[in-house]
């Protein structure tokens, strides 16, 4: 079925990698799934929506009406491929990347040594409105911050990987991989036995694992916790999702108390101490003694508790300083600090506004760059110079010009292409595609999903992949 | 020599439907540093409570209460007893001033005292000028600066009542040249973060009949960093450094650090909380 | 279990059970009125139904009425309202529940919701009602058959059995109250037994009371069957027996304390036990108040005690 599929030679195509026949990675899943009739295929994928639609994996996403809109992420059904030897790379990289920042969080709550050092700027650490005066001090327990990240990995023109950013704040978008997974198993499930193909389905346990080696001290059996803002916040299944998967209860703030600076949730038989909190609740509203006292998501005295060493927080408050778009440029320095290594995986070249230096560059060549404000999610206020009028052009000026601080420019990356189903024009076509990753980081113990959240803009020639801009996703096979 | 002081912190809630489920938090406990001894402190609260005591932020012992059932009237009275050490807040140790006025724009010292050189909403002044200040003499220790700074600031803002509000922003006080202790404290570290000493918020008792203002209520002054010294206290609503008459409690970058009684309430309808405050501090000899 | 979604899953099952017992009355009331042997039957009917409902509206046109009860989102006490209020519950709980149950829940407010209400309103109130219950009968067998028989399952069924024994005083006050305004007009045998069999219909008791009850309908037997059998699953003492199984089971006290809901509800079911139907008779209205308060104040101390 893929036979008549080309690609634009100057795009980099993850299939065919600017020859005109599948790579090896491709060439078994290519000849299996030429099997496949056309018929075969429209009839799997509807088979598959359906069952996402039954199963209820769902997003919401933000409007203006209050009770917002149930939507299926879309999926495609060809998978992504990468060879074993290629993600060994990418895992180490993932690792290493996300051990320094780690040591670069703990660093920036205690001593500053790297900000005394001038290695980073202190004045964008101390001018970051996620930096928190109420996490200086504490040591949370077994010395990690950034216990689940999720970096989005690109992968350029040139066939080299790029961080494209590093989120380590409550990352998203993990239940969506063992959806996929299971839903493409069920569908050609003969194709998924020939390939070997990494699982992915250990995630929960795993996370559970790591959960576990962050107890407080002294707690053998800790109880842990989902925390979620609530049903009608756009990631709820995600949330419902993982508390199921682990066997741990879904709390809301108001189920929580804290008692003598111990965390108790309220149970039909009472008070049971919680040793372990997921929370996927943004740090301003954890606890509105100490944060946003309008917060009715948090659980008032929840700090307390956690300076007093008697709860873990996952991941730690305070860690959005250090996913911040403009301390991105300086990771390679970052981890050549703490941990004495060249960085694994590239950083794409960034230019900050706020450097006179940069923000002329950026001045100049707003037409050929990505500008991205440094402290938003989500796709929200990034502009595309090649796809901007003169008009939008000299908008975007103006808005850079406004708040220095708040934006950074990219060369134009090109994503990588991977064939997928296009269904207007019911042909395969190539479309950008990005990598979220899943680290795990513990105390004494490490873990990446072997692959990730693959994310495809579904577009004609957008570059912007997340789910609230209209993309979509697919199933990624790391090949063993 | 040692002064021995008790003080009371009293407050009293209503609300017009009785709360469900409630947590204070009472940042009204003397704190132990090298100047001052809190011996000992009760807690009294006239409904049963479950009651115990954490730290805050800026490492500052709190006392957390939960009531136990519905309340429709709460009031708490937290007593301790503390010694306080005479202090003379003009004897410091020696350091040449040009060094010290040196170390404020060093790199190491800004990094180290971010958190208190950072403004806040109570304390930043949006036009950052610094020209009607009194003026600079580096050839003098940072103290004497600061000490200038205070008196004129005792001068040029008068001390009344109901003209600012607890969150009355520093330049709004300045500009109505009108406030209490709390608004006095936030100007002044207002200016310090400008010209780049640290500086910051605290709360505390004031000892009574000695003529004080604002030894009625909980008390507010600021806190400013001499480099390559320490800490001082100094209470420009009273144009006066802190001495053995001042208890302080806690210190943070502005007043909402500092509050006396947070509470986190839960309750089915309006509430209308009166908070009635008395401090009582005297010296035992 | 989280005492909250404790909470939750008691309201799904008090609303679902709220939804069907509204659907229910409305269906054989308005059918009977139909063929009534008197000519204000109808009128009357829709009466009932408003007055069931709990709203003060009167004087509605029977489709204002149908509208109103049936789809009105702006009536807390509507059915729709009933299933969205199941649904928002039975979804806060998604990871405590089966997975087929919260589709089956799921399916019925999607029929719910997605049914044209001009239709219901004209020509196709039976099909609605029927095919509604139907779903909430699969909703009841999932609940049965699909969850694990812990306190998930019991917290669902004692909303479902307190909702249900609450509806069938509520039905029977309404019912009764007709019956006793149409005497003073109309003191005709058949017109009494008419409204008996109606009361019975509603709680879709009328032939199975025939096995029990041999004659024509009267209101003794009648309240005999719904109030005081001890077998029958559409009977209060049914419903407040199976309110105490589940709550038993919820219980971990041996010997429950006297300021429990468990020594509550044993406490007073005993004494139920022992009533007669002459008790009922002599003041029905008066009974089925009492029965109704102690049924709202056994759900109060259930949801203070395990719930909040």
């Amino acid at each position: 079925m893929l036979k008549d599929y080309t690609c634009d030679e100057v795009l980099f195509d993850e299939m065919l990698a600017k020859s005109t026949s599948a790579v090896a990675h491709y060439k078994k899943f290519v000849k299996q799934f030429g099997e496949y009739d056309k018929q075969d295929f429209l009839r799997l994928k509807d088979e598959a929506k359906t069952q996402f639609f039954n199963e209820g994996i769902t997003f919401a996403t933000y409007n203006n009406n209050a009770e917002g809109t149930e939507r299926i992420f879309p999926f495609d059904l060809i998978p992504r491929i990468i060879p074993a030897k290629e993600w060994d790379t990418i895992e180490k990289g993932l690792i290493q990347r996300n051990m320094a920042i780690n040591a670069f969080l703990e660093d920036l709550y205690h001593d500053k040594k790297i900000l005394k050092d001038g290695v980073v700027p202190h004045e964008l650490i101390h001018t970051s409105n996620n930096l928190l005066v109420q996490m200086h001090g504490i040591n949370p327990p077994g010395g990690i911050y950034n216990h689940i990240s999720g970096t989005d990995v690109i992968r350029h023109s040139d066939g080299n990987y790029y961080v494209l950013e590093d989120n380590v704040r409550v990352p998203s978008g993990v239940s969506y991989v063992l959806a996929n997974r299971n839903s493409l198993k069920k569908t050609l499930p003969k194709l998924f036995r020939q390939c070997k193909v990494q699982l992915v389905k250990e995630y929960p346990d795993q996370l559970l694992q790591m959960l576990h080696t962050v107890a407080p001290q002294g707690v053998d059996e800790p109880t842990c916790v989902v925390l979620t803002p609530g049903m009608y916040n756009s990631a709820y299944f995600e949330h419902s999702f993982l508390a199921q998967s682990m066997g741990v209860e879904l709390v809301e703030g108001r189920d929580l108390f804290v008692e003598k600076n111990f965390v108790y949730m309220k149970t039909i038989y009472g008070p049971k101490r919680v040793d372990v909190i997921y929370r996927r609740v943004d740090d301003l509203f954890i606890d509105p003694l100490e944060f946003r006292s309008d917060s009715a998501l948090g659980t008032a005295g929840l700090m307390q508790a956690y300076r007093a060493g008697n709860v873990a927080l996952v991941n730690a408050p305070g860690t959005g300083v250090a996913d911040d778009k403009a301390v991105y440029i300086y990771m390679p320095e970052i981890i050549k600090y703490y941990l004495g290594e060249e960085a694994i995986l590239r950083n794409v070249p960034t230019y900050r506004c706020e450097k006179d230096d940069d923000f002329k560059y950026v001045m100049e060549n707003v037409h050929q760059l990505v500008v991205k404000p440094v402290d938003e999610s989500g796709g929200y206020g990034i502009s595309i110079g090649t796809e901007l009028t003169k008009a939008q052009i000299e908008e975007v000026k103006q808005t850079v010009k406004a708040n220095r601080r708040k934006y950074i420019a990219q060369p134009i990356m090109s994503l990588s292409v991977h064939p997928t189903y296009i269904e207007e024009a019911d042909t395969f076509e190539p479309r950008h595609i990005d990598l979220r990753t899943f680290c795990l980081l513990g105390k004494d113990f490490q873990y990446v999903l072997p692959g990730g959240l693959t994310r495809v803009a579904l577009k004609k020639g957008t570059l912007i992949v997340n789910s609230s801009q209209g993309g979509g996703s697919k199933d990624t096979w790391i090949l063993s | 020599m040692i002064h021995h002081y008790n003080t009371v912190y009293h407050a009293d809630n209503s609300y017009e439907l009785p709360v469900r489920q409630a947590v204070y938090q009472l940042l009204v406990l003397p704190e132990s540093n090298g100047q001052q001894q809190l011996l000992d402190f009760k807690v009294e609260s006239s409904s049963p409570n479950e009651w115990w005591t954490a730290t805050n932020a800026f490492g500052a012992q709190c006392i957390m209460l939960a009531p136990q059932f519905p309340v429709d009237n709460i009031q708490f009275e937290i007593k301790s007893s503390v010694n306080v050490e005479s202090i003379n807040p003009f004897d410091r140790p020696f350091i040449l001033p040009q060094a010290q006025w040196e170390l404020v724009s060093s790199h190491e010292f800004k990094v180290e005292n971010a958190t208190f050189l950072s403004q806040t909403d109570l304390t930043h002044f949006p036009d950052r000028d610094m020209s009607h200040l009194p003026e600079r003499d580096e050839t003098k220790p940072v103290l004497d600066y600061l000490v200038a700074l205070k008196s004129f600031l005792a001068r040029e803002i008068s001390y009344v009542q109901g003209a600012t509000d607890a969150h009355t922003p520093a330049d709004m006080a300045w500009q109505v040249k009108k406030g209490v202790c709390q608004d006095f404290a936030h100007v002044l570290i207002g200016w310090c973060r400008m010209i780049g000493i640290p500086a910051r918020y605290v709360s505390g008792y004031l000892s009574q009949g000695q003529n004080f203002r604002g030894d009625a209520q909980l008390h507010a002054w600021a806190e400013c960093l001499l480099p390559g010294d320490g800490w001082v206290g100094i209470d420009a609503s009273n144009d006066l450094l802190v001495d053995q008459h001042y208890i302080k409690i806690a210190h943070g970058r502005d007043y909402y650090d500092c509050s006396p009684m947070t509470g986190v309430l839960i309750s089915g309808g309006k509430q209308v909380s009166l908070h009635r405050v008395s401090v009582d501090m005297h010296a035992n000899q | 279990m989280l005492s909250r979604i404790a909470n939750n899953l008691f309201w799904m099952g008090r609303y679902l059970e709220r939804a069907e017992s509204m659907t229910r009355f409305t269906k054989v009331n308005y059918f009977s009125a139909l063929d009534g042997p008197i000519a204000i039957s109808r009128d009357l009917a829709l009466k009932a139904i408003l007055r069931m409902n709990g709203t003060n509206l009167t004087d509605q046109s029977e489709e204002d009425t149908l509208q109103h009860v049936t789809f009105a989102r702006d009536n807390g006490n509507s059915v729709i309202s009933s299933v969205v209020a199941a649904r928002e519950n039975g979804r806060s709980a998604r990871d405590v529940i089966s997975a087929e149950l919260w589709e089956s829940i799921n399916k019925y407010y999607h029929f719910v919701q997605d049914y044209k209400v001009d239709d219901y309103k004209k020509t196709h109130l039976f099909d609605f009602s029927q095919r509604a219950n139907d779903m909430v009968t699969v909703i009841k067998g999932k609940v049965d058959s699909t969850l694990v028989h812990d306190e998930t399952w019991d917290v669902i069924k004692a909303g479902l059995f307190v909702e249900r024994a609450i509806q069938i005083l509520r039905t029977v006050q309404i019912k009764y109250e007709d019956i006793e305004m149409l005497a003073k007009e109309d003191s005709s045998i058949a017109v009494r037994s008419y409204q008996v069999a109606t009361l019975l219909d509603t709680l879709e008791s009328f032939d199975i009371s025939k096995r029990h009850c041999t004659g024509a309908p009267d209101l003794t037997s009648a309240l005999q069957f719904l109030i005081l059998q001890p077998e029958f699953p559409r009977s209060f003492l049914f419903c407040f027996d199976k309110v105490r199984f589940h709550i038993d089971r919820l219980s971990q006290a041996k010997y429950p304390a006297k300021d429990s809901v468990e020594y509550f509800i044993d406490k007073h079911l005993s004494r139920m036990k022992y009533m007669v139907v002459d008790e009922v008779e002599t003041d029905v209205t008066g009974t089925i108040t009492q029965l109704t308060n102690l049924m709202y104040e056994i759900a109060g101390k259930i949801e203070q005690q395990y719930m909040s």
